[in-house]
């Protein structure tokens, strides 16, 4: 199976994000980066660390985080407007009926065997096999079958309960997890940004009510991680807050081009935030530190 | 995350089911494997350098400096591994990595201790994992937390330990400097060491490659290390998969752990197959198909209309959203 990871200009990410696939992942035929403006400098360094990784780039160059230093979302919107047309188009090419998709930000964080969940989910009609989900005390996920592997690999088969639209992120998430090409071919349909993930779900009802018999799956526990070092969208929403994505992305991304950034710190965690703000106080002013502080404390914390 | 470096000795029989049956029950990939390994003039590792040219063969040239090096460029925590072990069990490592970040107050994560053994001390349970005070427990392996057969240290504890200990000159010495000097608190380390809840390795031991520590072993049978040797050239190989999940009540075993097969046929992996419950009808698609139908015409109009909002208008929405 190939592993497929979305990426944009977080290289120090990136690189964690391939090296637990290379130590946790097994039954992985190729990892492909599909990557939308990570700068050239930085796809340098990551081809010279992981040669066997094959990057595809959606053209964006290094004019969209140029754009983004400038903080020019209007010209980003207008020069970049369709993003996910290059995940489509380039998932589309899978030649699999199934593949592993993950976020730059993400990383697996337990043994993961490919071969052996294919395997089971092909021969369960299942669409989906989720290793991330939020924490939330009341799971979506209602347990009717259980698959416990001797080597740790656990398959989860769920019913779930949708009452309204949102309850449909219980079959349904953006990445982070095992599909079937149809499946997630077919829920981005239409889908003109990323964010717009009312419409994914509006397409995943009509292709479960098409298609009855399909079965979702999950692991046993989150087998990824995803993490929160930056905010995950280059977004007005977080500008105006004073959280200027890209002032935190050039000083990790700088610290790592240079060799000096520990990208399996904490791991199987997310990176410490000591560590972190450790890389920040030579490069950033406090005013900027305290609102990223800021951030972490009151709106990451839902997700862990 | 995590290298291993395994220390062999004129053993190529032994260490080939050290790397096998670490790969097979871990997963973990040979190329985070290093095999610091010395050799008398009659025996080789050409072979095994040939069939897993992923490992990184390290010839002992001194052991101080080779082992320096190894460690590091070794990532932040390390299984040290003698090639007289092999494992029975599987095992995911990223669990010893998760107590190791999270708990400042263990030493290590040993791979050879669990329930299944004798003499147990005061344990804790944290789901998979036990957990122990090695100061308080009263024998023998319990309260032992320095050994280079088995266990997971953090990089930078073993580079601060080795580059005092220039005296560290084979695998012996390098454990026994530090277990003595942690007896008599000469070296002062964290409290409490953690494992599985069973033992996922065997140390077999029916040979010995040193004379310097006169480590007791099983010499009933032809195991020296010049027969096995002359097996392993022949093709044979120490049959690890015939002690699959075995409950081993010691960790030092005899030759009646010996056993050589002509081909590795690894373990089937055992899978669990439960039936919790049969699905419930809780999917309402015509009620939903409605809201589905609703939703789809509100977002088609939220997103025509995005571009043109003005940007502090939608801070205004959101800020208004949030309050609500």
């Amino acid at each position: 199976m190939n592993v497929y990871i979305k990426s944009f200009n977080r290289p120090f990410y990136l690189d964690r994000c391939i090296r637990s696939i290379k130590f946790n992942v097994r039954g992985c035929d190729r990892i492909i980066v599909l990557d939308d403006g990570t700068q050239s400098q930085y796809l340098r360094k990551l081809e010279a660390l992981h040669p066997d990784v094959e990057i595809r780039s959606s053209g964006a160059g290094d004019r969209k985080v140029e754009m983004l230093r400038a903080e020019n979302f209007a010209a980003i919107q207008a020069e970049f407007p369709v993003s996910s047309d290059f995940w489509t188009a380039e998932l589309s090419k899978e030649p699999d009926s199934y593949f592993f998709l993950l976020e730059d930000d993400a990383w697996v964080s337990q043994r993961l065997d490919l071969a052996m969940v294919r395997a089971n989910i092909e021969q369960n009609s299942g669409v989906i096999f989720k290793c991330w989900w939020p924490d939330s005390p009341a799971s979506p996920h209602n347990v009717l079958r259980s698959l416990r592997a001797a080597n740790g690999q656990s398959v989860d088969y769920y019913d779930f309960k949708a009452e309204k639209v949102t309850d449909l992120y219980a079959i349904w998430i953006v990445a982070f997890a095992i599909f079937r090409r149809d499946y997630w071919l077919s829920s981005f349909a239409g889908v003109k940004r990323m964010a717009d993930e009312h419409t994914q779900l509006c397409n995943v009802q009509d292709f479960i009510s098409r298609q009855p018999q399909v079965r979702f799956a999950k692991s046993a526990v989150r087998s990824v991680y995803q993490g929160w070092a930056v905010p995950g969208r280059s977004t007005p929403e977080y500008y105006d807050k004073g959280l200027r994505q890209h002032l935190y992305m050039d000083a990790l991304n700088d610290v790592w081009l240079a060799g000096a950034f520990n990208v399996a710190e904490s791991f199987p965690y997310d990176f410490s935030d000591a560590y972190l703000v450790s890389v920040f106080r030579d490069r950033l002013p406090a005013e900027s530190i305290a609102i990223w502080q800021n951030w972490k404390t009151r709106e990451i914390r839902y997700f862990y | 995350m995590l290298s291993v470096i395994c220390f062999s000795k004129d053993r190529p029989l032994q260490l080939e089911a050290y790397l096998q049956s670490l790969t097979w029950y871990s997963g973990l990939r040979p190329s985070l494997i290093s095999v610091l390994y010395a050799d008398s003039p009659e025996i080789s590792y050409d072979n095994l350098r040939q069939r897993y040219p992923d490992v990184n063969w390290r010839r002992e040239s001194s052991f101080h400096a080779d082992l320096l090096d190894l460690v590091r460029t070794s990532r932040d925590h390390i299984l040290l591994g003698c090639d007289d072990v092999f494992f029975t069990d599987h095992f995911d490592a990223n669990v010893a990595l998760e107590q190791l970040v999270n708990d400042p107050t263990l030493f290590g994560f040993s791979l050879r201790l669990g329930l299944n053994l004798h003499s147990l001390p005061d344990i804790t349970r944290r789901g998979e994992v036990i957990v122990w005070d090695w100061t308080r427990a009263a024998f023998g392996h319990w309260s032992y937390p320095w050994e280079v057969s088995a266990s997971i240290y953090r990089r930078k504890d073993v580079e601060r330990y080795l580059v005092t200990t220039p005296e560290s000159t084979n695998p012996n010495r390098f454990e026994a400097i530090r277990a003595q000097a942690l007896e008599t608190s000469r070296d002062v380390v964290a409290p409490r060491l953690a494992s599985f809840i069973r033992g996922k390795c065997l140390t077999l031991t029916v040979n010995r490659v040193q004379d310097e520590f006169p480590n007791e072993f099983d010499d009933s049978r032809d195991t020296d290390v010049q027969a096995l040797y002359r097996a392993h050239q022949a093709g044979r190989q120490l049959d690890w998969p015939s002690f699959n999940g075995t409950q081993n009540k010691v960790i030092h075993v005899d030759a009646s752990y010996f056993r050589m097969c002509d081909a590795i046929a690894p373990p089937p992996v055992e899978l669990e197959d439960v039936i919790i419950q049969a699905p419930a009808v809780w999917l309402d698609h015509r009620q939903l198909r409605f809201k589905v139908f609703f939703w789809r015409y509100v977002v088609k109009l939220k997103e025509a209309m995005r571009p043109h909002i003005p940007r502090k208008l939608m801070r205004l929405f959101r800020k208004i959203l949030r309050m609500g």
